[in-house]
């Protein structure tokens, strides 16, 4: 069952505490409209005021239980809408938890983000799309009793009205998906082409010049124009078909109200269908805009499912957790993913104390064999091992109270310093984590706030090469017996560069270091080169 | 930090002229489309007080006259959304072409994340700005403004109530929003909290996982998730308030109008053909002040945005307008102060010479040679090129002319041939000659992505000769010979001794120089 399916069944009252607001404003909606029109034709025929004070009456009910409806309706939706979101949100990490990193392919961190933003697609979704579209539907069957009790054929014009609409609405949400599609990718040729730049702008300005990179984003944005424009052009369309339907639908109901009159309608009832008929269909247009991004609410609802059908790249092992260090050895390890070979009859030991440089190009399998490490990825063959026993009757914790890891973009948390270090080890003293930052040459981030500082807001940002260094000091503070560092020297200059790994090699009592810096391997007592999945000798 | 919406329009009306014609454009057809409604209602009422009047009347005229006024109507608001789009794109254009020409020049970033957020969804966030919040703030005032208008040329009594509820919103709603802002505020900041959250357990999950807290945090979702949305539905009790009153000075005022209309029916003062127009335009009034208000967190996103392009875009553009040299320059350092407790320098470099910069590490070397580059400011004193201050020069054309190795360079594009021609047009035979020259006999299509498939060395030599290809009138090398066998630190010391450009030249090596410079404390 997909994850909204089930958020929305577990919260099923209070949807429905939704719906039931959504259909108190739909229906009082129409009646203040219904009310209101036969109060003033009837007026019109100068009855004894007495005769009006029930609908005077009624007229003020409904516009009273309009706003209070709305009220209800809009505190109800958003009660659902969070329960529901919190639900698909747990959903969502607990299905990414098991496949983080190895099962979502070689760019994770994009899937893991997209899966983010779809969560807030489905959030309007919920609050956007779905409930007006149920209080419009609600508003438009009542109009529909309502005129059809009057006039038969009212009841027809307004489903026909209605059913058009959306019609309307979800062919502009077709003609929609290749515009909105080719505006992503412009959209993402433009961050790349920015991010290019802002890695680094002195080697731009000197080589290439700025008129060279605006001429490049003109070309980007030239694109991104079209398909926006595109885009544009039919989100216009739906709004004017879905107003012209709306105008249409009036016209209709007042030639068959028309109809009904030369028949033997009577005057007082004259204006009630008409009114009501814009009433409702006011609500429906209202849906129809919001409704042109269903193509993508769509496909971020199945991308979300898609998740739950990945392969998980850990097997679960029944075995308790215990305490385990030691040497870690894998023989003759081998690693498949889907899409090819990455590792291939590799063996490397690390013993305690030592300190391994693993190199190798792009594509080598660095990466893939820290996994295997520290069983973030099972092997396809051969073994690994910890303190003698195979990572195959290991659980994962286990292997990682014995093998840390620490990726090449460490995250940063949207909290404080303290928050961010404490996260790897919650016991640590205020000391502790000053020493870890002193450590890794991170110091100045105490000069405003210390600790508490509060990172990872995006105007607060770390740089390149603060990441690399908070994610040092997270493995000096989580004291891994043996810590597995994916280029843990990236965007530092060589003076930092060597005292970090010089201090990460005095603390640690193993360590596998991933570099392609020269003279990184001068703390290294071992250098293991890779190609293509293989040790070369 | 952030401004209102009005001053902020008016610092982007002056950034670009076309935000004005975008907005008078969308203006335009918003009014042209409350003018078809006003005639839909009038056609409307029309055919109904005939129908009412007499059985056997025909509504044909008024008929047609409803299908044209809706015509028109679907039209405007057809419009209304690519007119918008069409206008407002030259201007995120604009923006961010001028934001990233700012970006290149102004050199180093600190925060290069948030820099990149800016100049891509920061941006877009100013166009969403112009093309739906503006627009729906404006017609919150012209749409009501016209319909009210017309009410009172019609039945000033009715205008009048309408009129009076729809002043008193603003009233209303400035009461209701002292309180109400900060609950919307709090409201977006919960709901970002817990949107926040989830982000970081899910991005941050292989941290957690790699030490066993993943399982936690995971679970932790569902307690975090429970008490978020209690206090969001807290602050939301209240952040609705307002489109409860808006919602029932609405309804009300329809209500209200529709009694008095009734008495004054009764009592034959107005005549049923107005009193149905008023009817149906009564709650068209506040349908304007509802969109503009469910605008308020997307405007208040756009402001934010837009202050800082605006702040990144508004600085001066370094350098003036003097033209560069077009032969090897005469360079003087006059008083240069190139970081904090550095010793003045004062030295002459005379046209097509080569001088030698030394001094002890971390005392500012590479900081000299970004300064003659034209990519730092000095502290104080200045740089003369050919006796004019280089803060006079053309910047952008002066880059062009200098040749500059920096101490770590980044070889950038997809292949060897792109990070020696680094978007100047050079044709390959150039490109082999300046490889060669170095001792680098390196096939032009071999990829660079990251990852050692290029050595340091060789890596230092690509980028050397992409400051020698340019035919560079000055060239500024830090540490050209580092991480070099014999043989090739000899191709490369002969190739940087042919130049004939003016050439400043950081090494720790000895080096035959005509002159030194030494920087000292």
């Amino acid at each position: 069952m997909s994850a909204l399916g089930e958020a929305m069944t577990a919260e099923r009252p209070a949807i429905r505490r939704a719906l039931g607001a959504g259909a108190l404003v739909a229906i009082s909606t129409v009646g203040l409209a219904a009310t209101s029109a036969w109060l003033i034709v009837r007026a019109s025929e100068r009855p004894a005021i007495l005769s009006l004070s029930v609908p005077m009456g009624l007229v003020q009910l409904f516009a009273l239980a309009k706003a209070a409806g709305r009220y209800l309706e809009r505190t109800a939706t958003h009660r659902a809408a969070l329960a529901v979101m919190a639900r698909v949100r747990t959903t969502v990490a607990r299905r990414l938890e098991p496949l983080v990193p190895a099962g979502l392919g070689p760019r994770s961190a994009v899937v893991v983000d997209l899966a983010v933003r779809d969560v807030d697609r489905v959030q309007d979704l919920l609050t956007a799309v779905a409930a007006p579209l149920v209080a419009g539907v609600v508003a438009a069957v009542a109009a529909a009793a309502l005129g059809g009790a009057i006039a038969p054929a009212v009841a027809l014009v307004l489903v026909g009205i209605v059913v058009a609409s959306l019609a309307a609405a979800l062919g502009g949400a077709r003609a929609n998906a290749s515009p909105e599609r080719r505006l992503d990718e412009s959209r993402a040729g433009i961050v790349d082409l920015v991010a290019d730049v802002a890695r680094d702008t002195q080697g731009v300005a000197m080589g290439e010049g700025v008129a060279a990179v605006l001429g490049r984003l003109d070309e980007l944005e030239v694109r991104a124009d079209r398909a926006r424009a595109g885009a544009g052009r039919v989100r216009g369309l739906v709004a004017g078909i879905v107003s012209a339907l709306n105008g249409l639908g009036a016209t209709l109901v007042l030639v068959v109200t028309a109809m009904a009159r030369h028949g033997h309608l009577a005057a007082a009832l004259v204006a009630v269908p008409v009114v009501t008929t814009l009433a409702a269909l006011d609500l429906i247009g209202g849906v129809s805009g919001a409704m042109t991004g269903w193509g993508g609410d769509r496909a971020a609802l199945a991308r979300l499912d898609a998740l739950g059908e990945r392969a998980v790249p850990v097997a679960a092992v029944d075995a308790p957790a215990e305490d385990l260090r030691g040497e870690v050895r894998a023989t003759h390890l081998r690693v498949d993913f889907a899409d090819g070979r990455a590792l291939d009859d590799v063996s490397l030991a690390v013993a305690p104390r030592e300190v391994v440089l693993l190199r190798g190009p792009s594509g080598s399998g660095k990466t893939t064999l820290a996994w295997a490490l520290a069983k973030f990825i099972d092997a396809s063959g051969g073994r690994v091992s910890l303190a003698g026993r195979d990572y195959a009757q290991l659980s994962a914790e286990t292997v990682r109270t014995g093998v840390g890891y620490v990726d090449d973009a460490p995250y940063v948390f949207a909290t404080s310093l303290a928050g961010n270090l404490r996260v790897v080890a919650p016991d640590a003293t205020d000391d502790e984590l000053l020493e870890a930052l002193e450590a890794v040459d991170l110091t100045a981030l105490l000069e405003h706030d210390g600790l508490a500082r509060e990172l990872g807001a995006a105007s607060l940002g770390l740089s390149g090469g603060e990441r690399t260094r908070l994610g040092v000091a997270r493995a000096l503070l989580a004291r891994w017996p043996i810590v597995v560092l994916d280029e843990p020297t990236e965007g530092l200059d060589h003076a930092s560069a060597s005292r970090v790994l010089a201090t990460l090699a005095s603390r640690a009592e193993g360590l596998v270091i991933i570099s392609h810096r020269d003279g990184d391997d001068a703390i290294a007592t071992r250098v293991v080169e890779l190609a293509k999945g293989r040790v070369e000798d | 930090m952030s401004e209102s919406p009005a001053a902020l329009l008016a610092r982007l009306r002056r950034a670009s002229p076309l935000v004005t014609r975008s907005l008078v454009a969308q203006s335009a057809l918003g009014v042209v489309a409350t003018l078809a409604l006003v005639a839909q209602a009038v056609a409307v009422s029309g055919a109904l007080s005939t129908l009412v009047a007499s059985r056997s009347n025909g509504v044909t005229g008024y008929v047609s006259w409803l299908l044209g006024a809706t015509l028109v109507r679907a039209l405007a608001v057809g419009a209304s959304e690519p007119v918008g789009a069409t206008l407002a794109a030259p201007v995120r254009r604009d923006l961010r072409r001028r934001a990233l020409a700012q970006l290149v020049r102004r050199g180093r970033t600190t925060t290069q994340d948030a820099t990149v957020q800016l100049l891509t969804r920061g941006v877009d966030e100013v166009e969403a700005f112009l093309v739906a919040s503006v627009p729906s703030l404006v017609l919150a005032v012209l749409a009501p403004a016209t319909l009210v208008a017309y009410l009172v040329a019609r039945d000033w009594l009715s205008g009048l109530i309408v009129a009076l509820s729809a002043l008193l919103l603003p009233i209303f709603m400035w009461l209701l929003g002292l309180a109400a802002k900060d609950a919307m505020d709090a409201r977006w900041r919960d709901q970002q909290r817990l949107a926040a959250y989830f982000g970081d357990v899910v991005r941050g999950m292989l941290v957690l996982k790699s030490v066993n807290r993943s399982g936690d945090a995971v679970a932790g979702l569902d307690a975090a998730g429970a008490s978020l949305t209690a206090s969001t539905m807290a602050t939301l009790r209240v952040a609705f308030l307002s489109s409860f009153a808006l919602e029932l000075l609405g309804s009300l005022a329809t209500a209200l109008v529709a009694l008095v209309l009734g008495l004054r029916l009764v009592h034959g003062t107005v005549s049923l053909d107005i009193a149905l127009v008023v009817l149906l335009l009564t709650p068209e009034v506040f349908v304007p002040l509802r969109r503009a208000a469910s605008q308020y967190h997307a405007s208040a996103v756009g402001v934010a945005a837009a202050t800082d392009v605006l702040a990144l875009v508004g600085g001066a553009r370094p350098g003036g307008s003097y033209p560069t040299p077009s032969a090897a320059p005469l360079i003087e350092l006059v008083d240069l102060v190139v970081a904090d407790g550095v010793a003045p320098l004062y030295a002459r470099v005379e046209p097509g010479s080569l001088v030698i910069v030394r001094g002890p590490s971390g005392i500012g070397k590479s900081s000299l040679a970004a300064i003659v580059a034209g990519l730092a400011q000095p502290q104080s004193g200045s740089v003369r090129v050919d006796g004019v201050d280089l803060a006079d020069l053309d910047l952008d054309a002066w880059h062009g002319r200098v040749g500059w190795l920096a101490q770590e360079p980044v070889l950038r594009g997809h292949c060897v041939r792109d990070a020696v021609a680094q978007g100047r047009r050079v044709d390959d035979d150039a490109i082999r000659a300046a490889l060669a020259a170095l001792d680098l006999h390196l096939d032009l299509d071999r990829p660079l992505a990251e990852g050692a498939t290029l050595s340091a060395g060789e890596r230092r030599r690509v980028a050397l000769a992409a400051c020698l290809v340019g035919e560079p009138v000055v060239l500024v090398l830090d540490e050209p010979t580092s991480h070099l066998d014999a043989a090739s630190e000899a191709a490369v010391r002969a190739a940087i001794g042919a130049s004939a450009a003016t050439r400043l030249l950081i090494t720790h090596r000895r080096f035959a120089g005509d002159d030194e410079i030494v920087l000292g404390r």
